[in-house]
């Protein structure tokens, strides 16, 4: 989901820019609270630490295997302003160490990964984590990671320097991250389970009994 | 060995020998000595000026410009070639049916297929600009470390929080890579057997928690070390000296570039 610089119109890339940016910096104010001087290195470690989980392939059916993006489980775990933050983060260090993703398309690539589809998986996961958390955490993993496509698909569809048409770069991103999403998703959920059976008080929505237990 | 641990084993290597043996940013090469927040701003203005534009005459010559560029740094042609190859290929790959999908004159047919020019010179413009795209990042990132890049941000007043979010996920990164190897290499000692897909997800599952929770408590105690300490923000320094021939000259090879462009439109 890394666009390349080259692939989107300039005035679509200032735009994302602009709506990342502004985004980002709300999410900064927003965890104020949280994010001090002594706790900006927690977010830079978690940071590096899905930047590695990230790169880990997962066994689907078939003898193929597909990773782990983890925006969704981010928002899950930090609330999603950390989350937003700790995904730009990732984005940022691919595309200036290893050029994942462009530079002029810096914006757009953060914009899809680290605020569409972070605020849309925790937004999922708030409304459904009531009746069910596991449940919850694959949702948000799968449609938040669906989101983030979409907006890709229409930040491309929407360039001229693309010829594809709207409806075809909707469709083919659009369903192709439907399907791959579900993987994301039932990563999210397995690994929900796991961390939240083992440290329940690290998620923001913990209540005080699980905290006290 | 299932595909969890053959991948840690693989991206851990690759990515330690990536962030440990890039030795391009310290060769004596001309863009090496190029102030890295001038060549931060250079090479952005110049990718802004190949999105910018569909003249296929320009986007050669910015596409041939890294090359050179790479050459008078002392990188092999080859290195770029390698970096750029895998994203310039599937490019092609997303690209290429508009050369038959766009109407106009053919200019050569494939059995039922017909190869328009129209859709021959879009694939053409699309591809140059995307290579000379990511043949200019990829210039700037062999040329410059990350230490360096990161003082060119705090040059270019990036905000502190972003640039001290950087400095610690990059720091910390080849340390995780070597605790993922660390952890497959157990979990590799204690698996006897495959086990069904089922039961690899859920061993999958809980091998990347451990991960997250250790990189957690990790980043507890950092933290309460960086309070002890009595914070972490990086304290800005004043490293800029009086710009260099080197300098010079890549402003004026920007300049001449801009003017290029600002004449042919």
């Amino acid at each position: 989901m890394h666009i390349p610089d080259g692939f989107l119109d300039l005035w679509i890339a200032v735009v994302c820019a602009a709506l990342a940016g502004g985004t980002l910096v709300v999410a900064a104010r927003r965890a104020d609270g949280e994010l001090t001087d002594t706790t900006a290195p927690v977010l830079g470690i978690v940071a590096a630490g899905l930047f590695a989980a990230q790169m880990l392939n997962w066994p689907i059916p078939g003898g193929t295997s597909a990773h782990f993006v983890g925006g969704a489980f981010a928002a899950i775990l930090l609330g999603p302003h950390l989350g937003a933050l700790c995904v730009a983060t990732v984005v940022t260090i691919q595309a200036l160490v290893f050029g994942d993703g462009g530079l002029v398309v810096l914006g757009a690539n953060v914009l899809n990964m680290a605020v569409i589809e972070v605020y849309v998986g925790y937004g999922l996961y708030r409304l459904l984590a009531g009746h069910n958390e596991f449940v919850a955490a694959f949702v948000a993993g799968w449609l938040g990671i669906t989101a983030g496509a979409v907006a890709a698909a229409l930040q491309l569809g929407a360039s001229s320097a693309f010829a594809y048409e709207l409806v075809t770069t909707v469709s083919i991103m659009g369903v192709g991250h439907l399907l791959l999403g579900l993987i994301e998703g039932g990563i999210t959920a397995v690994v929900y389970r796991y961390v939240a059976d083992a440290r329940p008080d690290l998620f923001p929505t913990a209540t005080t009994t699980e905290v006290a237990a | 060995m299932d595909a969890l641990d053959r991948t840690v084993a693989a991206v851990s290597d690759e990515a330690q020998s990536f962030l440990v043996t890039t030795r391009t940013p310290r060769r004596d090469g001309f863009m090496q000595a190029v102030d890295p927040a001038l060549k931060l701003v250079g090479v952005l203005s110049l990718l802004v000026v190949a999105v910018a534009t569909d003249d296929l005459a320009i986007l050669c010559g910015l596409a041939a410009l890294p090359l050179g560029l790479a050459i008078g740094s002392r990188i092999a042609p080859l290195t770029l070639g390698r970096r750029i190859a895998p994203p310039a290929l599937a490019s092609t790959a997303v690209v290429a049916p508009q050369a038959v999908l766009q109407p106009g004159p053919t200019v050569a047919a494939l059995g039922p297929l017909s190869l328009s020019a129209t859709g021959l010179g879009y694939v053409a413009v699309f591809l140059v600009r995307v290579t000379a795209s990511l043949a200019l990042l990829s210039v700037l990132l062999l040329t410059t470390g990350f230490g360096p890049l990161v003082t060119a941000l705090r040059r270019l007043r990036v905000p502190p929080l972003a640039i001290t979010l950087l400095a610690v996920t990059y720091r910390s990164l080849l340390l995780f890579f070597r605790e993922l190897e660390r952890m497959a290499h157990a979990r590799r000692s204690r698996t006897f057997s495959r086990g069904s897909l089922r039961s690899r997800w859920a061993r999958s599952g809980s091998f990347l928690g451990t991960f997250l929770l250790r990189s957690l408590d990790r980043g507890e105690r950092v933290q309460r070390a960086a309070r002890a300490r009595g914070g972490t923000r990086l304290r800005p320094y004043d490293r800029s000296g009086s710009p260099g021939r080197a300098d010079a000259a890549f402003a004026l090879l920007l300049v001449a570039v801009v003017a290029v462009r600002v004449i042919a439109a």
